[in-house]
């Protein structure tokens, strides 16, 4: 390398053009990317860790078989077929109100199908007293390129069958199931969508992430259909594609909160 | 300058060079798609390169592949059918008749489940299934392994691509792979929509009101073909999680799909979301061919799908009724479905018979 760079610099100096400097330059960036050696460090290192995340789905306090029939209190009887999420914005805070968004990751979760968990990397060890994160994305990611991410990414269409294509954005929740009604077996599917429906959840408890590395989250699949207020799927509507006027889906969201549970950590 | 530079740029990459077994270099090899694509899912340990493409193009189109040497994969795997067919069911060797449509070759190396029953999960695994099948090709792998390499045509081929001086199924299989997964379909007239703003220039206003069809939901007019077939760019589903489904074609069924693959109820009825496609070129339709036409096939979703079958797709049970499309409408879905058909991958000379000039 020392002699292609001797040899640039000859050259540079021979000719002494700005087209030659904006040449060297352009060589200099080129050949520093191959350089194999890390840069020197200029700031402090954080020491971090990976934390993980484990959701695991409940009916009125009861692990959720997916074979079992339930009644809600609006007295349908379903049964639950996908319960799937995409998650965004994963944000700790400090007792100063000081924020650490964990940046540009994102997880998909499908919990009919046994994906429960994922893990974020590089999150700052420290004590924290909250921590949030999205069901869904903002606007930029939602409506960008799905093409990009490589298929094991959490927001690759052919992993997650959550994005609806021409530029219809992702789906950030899917609730589907069947539902019984006189006799005769129908279906339910919630499908959670658009920038007005992307939700936070805030979980307030304090953690010491110098020990934690797993938090624990009970998804209460019932409070989808009793919470606020009682969604009847037979009288509220039992199917929602997230339309820009949709009475069905705003109803459904007035449950949204108490969804997802912080159980505990280890 | 820009040449130097591009040249050193090019040093920083690793060498694309491959060595053959007799110590020559083989070429790789580049698959071209467009921007709307995924990052390429590559074969594991089986390089792309011209010489081994080549070799698995030979094989498809080969009836060494067959027992009696009357049928090769290209027998039911036409290219100007989008590598489908237009029998309903495979004609193997001895003129017998298989159970199943031709499936469609292209786009597969995003795909994660092959075969209407999704049976396998990779596509290496798979080419060597239809050889061995006693109603299509009939041949034992270890025997097709020792006609290749008698062969003085394949023995140096394999010997250069895989530097192992034996046949086995392994190379068979790797081969056959490699030719199949640079078959793309990428340039559609809906691709060519991309970016576009003047879209009246490119597709039909009757195509056009067939996109919105295709991409809304039931409640709001649509005809909610989206749920399943809207996996861009594939236009199916191939997701891990979702790519095999119940479209309500029967109440009772004479083939389970993949329910004999995983032995439980709940799937019986499910067979693999094909990608439209190309679906012009494909008739007849569904995983047995009882449709002749993309009329049929609309028809069926409009007015005939079973709603008491058995499995059914949540996203069709959920509205539980008929769509009832008008003719127009009808009209209008096979007229959008026309514009994905990509004649420049029908006639993609890299994907033609070597053995014809």
């Amino acid at each position: 390398m020392n002699s292609i760079l001797q040899s640039i610099n000859t050259f540079s100096l021979r000719k002494n053009t700005i087209l030659n400097f904006s040449f060297l330059l352009v060589l200099i960036t080129l050949i520093s990317s191959c350089d194999e050696t890390p840069p020197t460090p200029t700031t402090p290192i954080t020491e971090t860790i990976d934390l993980n995340f484990k959701f695991n789905a409940f009916f009125e306090g009861s692990a959720l078989d997916w074979q079992k029939e339930y009644v809600t209190k609006s007295n349908d009887s379903i049964r639950f077929d996908k319960i799937k999420y995409i998650l965004s914005n994963f944000t700790l805070k400090d007792a100063n109100g000081n924020a650490t968004e964990i940046k540009n990751q994102y997880a998909y979760l499908s919990l009919s199908d046994n994906r429960t968990e994922f893990k974020l990397t590089g999150v700052p060890k420290g004590n924290y007293t909250s921590f949030q994160f999205n069901v869904g994305l903002d606007s930029v990611i939602n409506f960008g390129n799905p093409a990009q991410y490589a298929l094991d990414h959490p927001l690759a269409p052919s992993l997650t069958d959550m994005h609806w294509g021409w530029a219809g954005g992702y789906i950030f929740n899917i609730i589907e199931g069947y539902l019984k009604n006189n006799g005769t077996t129908g279906g339910f599917t919630f499908h959670v969508a658009t920038l007005k429906n992307r939700r936070t959840h805030q979980f307030v408890t304090n953690l010491d992430l110098n020990k934690t590395s797993k938090l624990y989250f009970k998804v209460n699949a019932d409070k989808y259909f009793s919470n606020a207020v009682n969604h009847s799927l037979k009288n509220d509507g039992s199917m929602s594609h997230s339309g820009n006027i949709d009475p069905i889906t705003d109803n459904f969201m007035l449950n949204y909160n108490g969804t997802i549970q912080f159980e505990k950590y280890e | 300058m820009v040449l130097i530079s591009a040249i050193i740029f090019k040093s920083c990459t690793k060498d694309p060079s491959i060595t053959g077994s007799d110590g020559s270099e083989l070429t790789p090899y580049n698959i071209e798609t467009n921007a709307n694509f995924p990052p390429l899912k590559l074969p594991n340990n089986n390089p792309l390169t011209e010489e081994g493409v080549l070799l698995g193009r030979m094989l498809f189109y080969d009836p060494i592949l067959s027992r009696d040497s009357t049928i090769s994969c290209n027998s039911c795997h036409i290219q100007s059918k989008a590598f489908a067919e237009s029998r309903a069911k495979s004609k193997g060797i001895r003129g017998q008749i298989g159970t199943k449509n031709s499936m469609p070759l292209y786009n597969l190396m995003w795909q994660n489940k092959y075969f209407w029953n999704g049976r396998v999960n990779s596509l290496r695994e798979q080419v060597l299934f239809p050889i061995q099948a006693h109603d299509e090709m009939d041949l034992n792998l270890f025997d097709l392994a020792i006609k290749l390499e008698a062969s003085p045509r394949y023995a140096p081929m394999f010997k250069k691509v895989f530097k192992k001086e034996s046949i086995t199924p392994i190379e068979i299989s790797k081969a056959l792979e490699q030719f199949l997964v640079t078959i793309v379909s990428f340039n559609s007239k809906f691709d060519q929509l991309t970016g576009r703003t003047d879209t009246f220039n490119v597709i039909s206003q009757s195509a056009l009101r067939g996109l919105n069809l295709f991409m809304k939901p039931v409640e709001d007019g649509g005809a909610d073909c989206f749920h399943c077939h809207s996996n861009m760019p594939f236009m199916g589903n191939n997701s891990s999680s979702g790519s095999m489904s119940n479209n309500g074609l029967d109440v009772e069924f004479k083939d389970k799909g993949f329910g004999n693959v995983t032995g439980r109820p709940t799937d019986d009825g499910k067979f693999k979301i094909p990608s439209l496609r190309n679906v012009e070129l494909t008739a007849p339709y569904m995983h047995d061919g009882r449709f002749a036409t993309l009329e049929e096939v609309i028809d069926f979703y409009s007015d005939n799908v079973k709603l008491s079958s058995p499995n059914l797709d949540i996203n069709i049970l959920a509205h539980n009724a008929q769509l009832n499309l008008s003719e127009q409408e009808k009209i209008d879905l096979i007229e959008f479905l026309k514009t994905l058909t990509d004649t420049e991958f029908i006639n993609n000379p890299k994907y033609k018979n070597p053995f014809i000039n």
